[in-house]
């Protein structure tokens, strides 16, 4: 959901998954740059539409799947019509967040495997108390200067121009009958992790009006930043 | 808690710019080529442009601020809307109608690491004029009449930030009294915040930036101390971006910087828009 005062269309997290592959992977643009909507959307489909091993270090895709989104993001914007501060704004690129997962089957179940760039995090809920989240494992760890992963510069400089890919953390696991995987952006994470709601965010999943009920309550009593909002919860049944 | 508002197109701060037209102007800015009025137009033109930078979202720019701007002494005796047919505007409507623009040069780095110069548009939205006397009290008279009108549609609004620049005392009277009924509006989150930088011509003058008390001014200066006593004393989050440039701040550090030059004009401007943009929504 978009931050409370602003329109649906002006959210800039994304969310994207390939069921076939078992690939996800969540964005969170940021507002300060522009175009970090289309820049979100453009990482988080290359992330699952590529060919990456998500088991493998990041090291050995992560340049190439920035090269790919790249692509994305500079030829969906039309840069020969835009107005002079659009412009002259754009030529700073996008940046965003990103959390990337991949499942694959086991003899015994499904393990997975995650990396991330960023604020957005995977929480590996077991029920109760129990749970494991990674980046960032406790709410005073979010702050304003989480690392980003950046589009590159916009015209006038080139499609081909080269971004060195930033360094993610790694994360893997496996999973039990009981076991939900949350991914967040900065936001519901924080607040996923600061208050434990984690039962009640997952029976609410299939509620988006009374999910959106929540966290404007949430919100509004600042329990929770005023900020785009996407949360993701993934289990087997 | 005052000053915490958050601005929000729905609740929208404002931004008024006075800005001292009179003879003495045309003088050259101490330590710079310039005139007062060259560097003075100029660094409000950039102002401006910063705000709107930072308004500027993927869909455009969104209107989390009013913007005036008001010149006194072009005309002997008078303060007016420097904006064409407008007094105050919002944000997005000064972006969309710049005076002219002109195309400036700036260094970016290249993919090789290389800084190259760069060509980009930058909007002109009123023209330098240094020209008859300092009709202050007019300009603050000005100020209030449109402030008032903009509290009354924003009462809760992040309260209105004024920055006026100058380099004489008055022509058309006492601007005391007037500065303190502009400083003591409001809205809910706190009083009407009232900046002023007086510019130098003096090459090497000792600036005093932020200054927490009258007897740092020079002895006998009446314009000096009047525009001292003027001056809101800075709030919370103007002293943090103060300090994190390494000013010295206290609780009493007035919104006030006595003989700048360009650098300490730019800093007054930059600190003076900056706190407010920080409650962007």
């Amino acid at each position: 959901m978009s931050k409370l005062g602003n329109k649906e269309s002006d959210c800039e997290d994304s969310f994207s998954f390939r069921s076939r592959e078992m690939k996800f992977a969540i964005a969170d643009g940021v507002s300060a740059s522009i175009f970090s909507d289309v820049w979100a959307r453009a990482i988080t489909e290359s992330t699952v539409t590529g060919k990456y091993n998500f088991f493998e270090k990041p090291d050995n895709f992560l340049n190439d799947l920035i090269v790919r989104a790249r692509q994305k993001w500079y030829r969906k914007i039309d840069w020969g019509k835009l107005p002079w501060y659009l412009k002259n704004k754009s030529v700073s690129g996008s940046y965003t967040t990103l959390v990337g997962l991949q499942f694959h089957k086991e003899r015994d179940g499904f393990g997975y495997s995650s990396f991330a760039v960023g604020d957005s995090i995977l929480i590996h809920w077991e029920g109760g108390n129990d749970y494991d989240s990674y980046p960032l494992t406790s709410p005073e760890q979010f702050d304003n200067t989480p690392k980003l992963v950046w589009s590159g510069k916009g015209h006038p400089m080139p499609l081909e121009f080269k971004v060195t890919a930033p360094e993610a953390s790694t994360f893997s696991g496996t999973l039990t009958g009981n076991s939900t995987i949350f991914l967040a952006t900065d936001a519901v994470g924080k607040w996923l992790l600061e208050y434990g709601r984690y039962e009640e965010a997952k029976r609410l999943m299939n509620s988006s009006f009374e999910m959106t009920e929540l966290f404007t309550k949430e919100i509004n009593s600042k329990r929770m930043r005023n900020d785009d909002l996407t949360l993701v919860s993934i289990f087997l049944e | 808690m005052t000053y915490n508002a958050e601005i929000s197109r729905r609740n929208p701060g404002l931004f008024l710019f006075l800005i001292d037209q009179s003879r003495s102007m045309s003088h050259k800015l101490g330590g710079t080529l310039r005139s007062k009025s060259q560097e003075a137009a100029d660094a409000i033109n950039r102002q401006i442009y910063e705000l709107i930078y930072r308004c500027t979202k993927s869909d455009g720019v969104r209107d989390y601020f009013d913007i005036g701007i008001i010149g006194y002494g072009a005309v002997s005796d008078t303060a007016q809307s420097l904006l064409k047919d407008a007094d105050l505007v919002p944000i997005s409507r000064l972006a969309e109608t710049p005076l002219r623009m002109e195309r400036r040069q700036e260094t970016i780095t290249d993919p090789e690491g290389n800084d190259v110069e760069s060509e980009f548009e930058f909007p002109v939205w009123f023209e330098p004029v240094a020209n008859s006397n300092t009709p202050m009290v007019k300009a603050l008279k000005l100020a209030q009449q449109w402030i008032d009108d903009w509290i009354a549609e924003h009462p809760d609004s992040y309260p209105p930030v004024v920055i006026n620049i100058s380099d004489g005392a008055a022509t058309d009277g006492d601007p005391m009294e007037v500065a303190r009924e502009l400083v003591d509006m409001s809205t809910s989150d706190g009083n009407v915040l009232f900046w002023n930088c007086h510019l130098s011509e003096v090459k090497d003058a000792q600036p005093l930036t932020f200054p927490s008390e009258e007897g740092v001014l020079p002895p006998n200066d009446k314009f000096a101390s009047q525009l001292f006593q003027m001056s809101s004393v800075l709030p919370e989050g103007f002293k943090r971006l103060a300090q994190e440039r390494s000013l010295e701040v206290n609780d009493s550090s007035r919104a006030y910087v006595f003989n700048a030059g360009l650098d300490e004009l730019m800093e007054l401007l930059d600190i003076g828009t900056r706190a407010p943009t920080e409650n962007l929504q």
